[in-house]
């Protein structure tokens, strides 16, 4: 008996020294193959006095692994990992429509080593639906990544709806059905907005994402939908008919606004930024903040992110466009929805 | 087919559960309570008739306890101690952290079943081995780390 | 016409250069490994390796990812057999018959079928691939929220079937499930549902750790309260582990069935390879000229469950390439993955970029020989497992349980939710209740309300849009059959053989 407690004895040393590693970020999956520029490039803009990461660093993205969101996160990390000196490794805590990966963003350790992506307005909705205990004051914004531009969006060969107008005169005098990404989801918001602006109502179908919710503008249930540009990027079978934007977009030059047309003339879509856990010191912010503006300006980093709208907004201007979009958000609840 | 007296615990156990669904359920709003309601509607339903089912088959063939059955060969101790250190276990887990409450688990549960202690010691390495490999080596999930790595 | 064909060939030439090869090993291993784990999902499995894909050459890194694709759903199978622990939701059908030959010392064998009949599975589903893609692709265009409905209902009538013994309490399984499947944020309205204050449960009870709990720990402590079964000693191995001739022939005809179910259920966006195996289970009892050995480790069983997960395998690609409608999840992360490479789903992968989606197609076949090879030549060494005493396997399974259940969203609570299934399972396994049915009901649960609440939405309430389509009649008759099937093949059989084969625990019968 006492050999064998012996042997156990240091067959635990020996864990111990393993799962030691197991803090660390394991090499090989979460980091993809170093880009093959040797040169050391641009150094990460930092005075010899400012703030750095001393090991890797770890991302949070409140979804499944190859969602829109990761999908986006991994390509950022991919090439921000030079601008910041460290590996940068992807954690998915996905679960309660984000809630989960953002209370665990919120309760991290404010020491720099720990951000995370937000998406915009879903994060602002869990607040509302109090799926978490976070609010806004609980995380500090770092930059802005990507910004979707939400789109009304009708099939490509509906002979009904040349343009946005015709859509609106339609669904005055008929009843028509907008497939949604989830109730009270943005496409949902977006959908609403606008019909409450143009004066008409309409039926929802919320399908619970993006995905469903074209196929059932494709399977003919439903008559039109919104969705962000990068949700119908090359896509032949759908068409859009205006922006939810002040200017028309570039992936679209030749789509109106809504606003020209008359009708919803505020931005709408969907943002991802990085943020901190609130308490992270005004260094911290700086060193990323600047990180991920080179990484967003780096030539190898818009050759791969050539499908989706980057955005880099500042810190300071991503805090504001939080706390709008919390605003917005919240604004929502009396007499936006129907009963 | 006699029937079970067993068969009263789990008629009972249902109609509890639809009981307190459907009280539960007094707070969500109209539309969104239809699909629970028909959802508790079915379930009741199906209870009934299968305790109608129960009652007359007790006319035709009698009653038997049925606890024999399906608890022939049931040893309380046993049973008792592995589900106290599986709850143990989760504890250990959620405190102290994976690895070293997994090591101590198994080897009091081992241990407790009386395996040979070179069994013992092998599946105890070869698990934590494949846990270590596959879970977070390869796929980087990172386990419950708690006071203790 | 020809020129399509003189791709499809480029396509196998390109395929069979020697980095694609082991791009396919590779990745069939990895996704064998990943498919046997509890708790670790194909698609997990895909979404992890998919940013190391971005350095390869677009061909090989979706040879990769349909590589562990494929050797996952198989995988699964693996512990399902050995320790009754399907290691993905596509297994769990498998488990029901699987387990039981185990028991009886034939775990080679049953390893060996669920191989054999993955590798057709997937490899006839190919067909579908390469020859009705466009067509098959719009069938995914014609199901809509009424005819989700109906598949959901459909999907359910398979509980009479899967109920081995009494009917009633399978339906009453069934319905439990579809109770407990509606706890979460209502999918119309946004409103929180028997969450308990727990926002985790926003997305409903994780089925993957239902399964764990209801299959496997539920088995941890059916182990525990019985003497432990030293069974090293106890059967002898003497187990002929390949199948023989006639055993193939056998199983032809259930190949041949669940191929066509699981290549279709693969189509329909939102139903999956979980429900294709109990599809292609059901069907295989439903036909089985051996019914009394369904429950008791009918390889028919085993054969009808994996070759129809498979066979979603090969299906659920057709919408998604042509269509850019992925079915679920793990072809939702593969196009991700196209998209980034920067071909996007629709008819420029059938002319632009042809080459390489032919490569791809290609590759996806030459995977499945792969997989039959890695396959069989592991079978005599999974089934080493078998032969480990109870007293090992209740703690090595528990651990499993765990983290398995822990590794899906790094969260204690779904270790908790796990456990509850866990005791609740037990018990129902006790008292002649059926797990199988439950899962089935978690799963398909959430698209029948779904389908049903907006299919009246879009209607406005009006009920006679459930009957409107072809596609629902055709679900509704198939449920009809589905329900009624056990009574009907019962006197059928009771004519043929002149004596009463099957006996149901129908009060009222004579």
């Amino acid at each position: 008996m006492k050999k064998a407690f012996a042997l156990l004895l240091a067959l635990c040393m020996v864990f111990a020294l393993c799962a030691c590693g197991q803090t660390e970020a394991p090499a090989q999956t979460e980091t993809p193959a170093e880009p093959q520029t040797e040169a050391p490039a641009e150094a990460p803009a930092e005075e010899s006095a400012g703030w750095a990461p001393d090991g890797p660093v770890t991302m949070i993205v409140a979804y499944k692994a190859g969602n829109g969101t990761d999908v986006t996160a991994r390509i950022l990390a991919q090439y921000a990992e030079k601008y910041i000196g460290q590996t940068i490794v992807i954690e998915n805590v996905d679960g309660g429509s984000g809630s989960i990966g953002w209370s665990q963003l919120a309760a991290a350790e404010p020491d720099g080593m720990t951000i995370g992506f937000m998406n915009l307005p879903n994060f602002n909705s869990s607040i509302v639906k109090e799926l978490g205990t976070y609010t806004t004051a609980d995380f500090a914004a770092i930059c802005n990544h990507v910004t979707e531009t939400s789109l009304v969006i009708v099939r490509a060969d509906d002979e009904r709806f040349p343009d946005i107008d015709s859509l609106v005169a339609y669904a005055k005098e008929n009843e028509t059905v907008a497939s949604t990404n989830g109730a009270q989801a943005s496409n949902h918001i977006g959908a609403q907005a606008f019909a409450n602006s143009a004066g008409f109502k309409y039926i929802d179908l919320p399908q619970g994402n993006t995905a469903d919710e074209l196929t059932s503008l494709l399977g003919k249930e439903a008559d039109w939908c919104v969705a962000k540009a990068a949700d119908i990027a090359g896509r032949t079978d759908v068409k859009p008919l205006a922006a939810f934007s002040a200017e028309r977009i570039a992936e679209y030059p030749d789509v109106p606004t809504l606003g020209e047309k008359g009708y919803y003339d505020q931005w709408l879509g969907s943002s991802r930024c990085v943020v901190a856990p609130a308490g992270v010191s005004a260094e911290v912010i700086a060193f990323y903040e600047a990180a991920f503006k080179a990484t967003m300006e780096d030539p190898e980093y818009l050759a791969a992110a050539a499908s989706f709208a980057t955005d880099y907004k500042d810190a300071a201007t991503t805090a504001a466009l939080i706390e709008q979009q919390q605003a917005f958000t919240e604004g929502l609840s009396t007499g936006f929805w129907y009963e | 087919m006699k029937m079970q007296k067993t068969d009263i615990g789990v008629v009972a156990f249902m109609y509890a559960v639809c009981g307190f669904f459907y009280a539960y359920s007094a707070k969500l709003s109209d539309t969104s309570r239809t699909y629970p309601k028909f959802t508790i509607a079915l379930l009741f339903f199906l209870t009934t008739f299968y305790l109608v089912q129960m009652i007359l088959n007790a006319r035709r063939h009698g009653v038997e306890s049925g606890v024999d059955t399906v608890f022939a060969g049931f040893k309380p101790v046993q049973f008792l101690v592995t589900l106290a250190m599986v709850i143990v276990y989760f504890f250990l887990m959620k405190y102290i952290g994976f690895f070293v409450s997994t090591t101590v688990f198994m080897l009091a549960c081992l241990l407790f079943l009386r395996v040979p202690i070179l069994a013992t010691i092998l599946s105890i390495v070869s698990i934590d081995l494949l846990i270590y490999l596959a879970f977070v080596l390869f796929l980087g999930v990172r386990l419950p780390a708690g006071i203790l790595f | 016409m020809l020129e399509t064909l003189a791709l499809m060939g480029q396509g196998f030439v390109k395929a069979l250069t020697l980095i694609n090869l082991l791009a396919m090993a590779g990745g069939v291993t990895l996704g064998i490994i990943i498919g046997c784990l509890p708790g670790l999902s194909a698609a997990m499995g895909v979404a992890l390796m998919l940013p190391l894909t971005f350095t390869m050459p677009a061909d090989t890194g979706l040879i990769v990812l349909g590589a562990i694709y494929c050797g996952a759903i198989f995988g699964g199978s693996i512990s399902a057999i050995l320790i009754h622990t399907p290691g993905t939701p596509a297994s769990a059908a498998t488990a029901i018959e699987g387990y039981q030959m185990t028991l009886q010392g034939r775990a080679g064998k049953a390893l060996a079928t669920a191989c054999w009949s993955s590798f057709w599975g997937g490899l006839l589903s190919c067909i579908s691939l390469y020859f009705f893609s466009p067509l098959l692709a719009q069938l995914a265009l014609k199901f809509m929220s009424a005819e989700k409905f109906w598949l959901g209902i459909f999907g359910l009538t398979i509980i009479a079937g899967v109920s081995s013994k009494s009917i009633v309490k399978g339906l009453m399984s069934g319905a439990l499930g579809l109770l407990i499947s509606t706890i979460g944020l209502d999918p119309i309205d946004g409103t929180k549902r028997f969450m308990f204050g727990q926002a985790f449960l926003a997305e409903g009870i994780n089925t993957t750790c239902a399964l764990i709990g209801l299959f496997s720990m539920s088995q941890v402590f059916i182990l525990a309260e019985k003497k432990i079964k030293e069974r090293a000693k106890a059967t002898k191995f003497s187990d002929k582990i390949r199948l023989t001739g006639d055993e193939k022939k056998m199983l032809a005809p259930t190949v041949v069935r669940s191929w066509i179910i699981g290549n279709i259920i693969g189509i329909l966006p939102g139903a999956g390879a979980s429900i294709a195996c109990f599809m292609g289970y059901n069907n295989a009892r439903q036909f089985s000229k051996h019914k009394e050995d369904f429950g008791h480790g009918a390889i028919e069983g085993v054969c009808g469950s994996e070759a129809a997960n498979n066979a979603v395998t090969g299906g659920s690609l057709i919408p998604m390439l042509t269509l850019g409608i992925p079915g679920e999840s793990v072809t939702a992360v593969l196009m991700g993955g196209l998209i980034i490479q920067g071909l996007t789903p629709g008819p420029e992968l059938f002319t632009k970029h042809a080459a390489m989606t032919y490569t791809f197609f290609a590759g996806f076949v030459l995977v499945q020989f792969f997989m039959l090879a890695i396959g069989t030549l592991g079978c005599r060494g999974f089934a080493q497992i078998s032969r480990l005493s109870d007293a090992i396997l209740i703690p090595c399974v528990t651990v499993l349980c765990f983290i398995g259940s822990y590794a899906i969203h790094r969260n204690m609570s779904d270790v908790v939710v796990m456990l509850i299934f866990a005791v609740l399972g037990y018990l129902m396994r006790k008292f002649d209740l059926n797990t199988a049915a439950v899962v089935l009901a978690l799963i398909l649960g959430p698209i029948s309300e779904k389908g049903l609440r907006g299919a009246l939405r879009v209607s406005g309430g009006d009920i006679g849009v459930l009957f409107a389509s072809p596609v629902s009649w055709v679900l509704i008759i198939l449920s009809i059959i589905g329900i009624f099937s056990p009574f009907l093949m019962a006197k059928f059989e009771k004519k043929v053989t002149g004596t009463e084969e099957v006996v149901l625990e129908t009060e009222s019968g004579e």
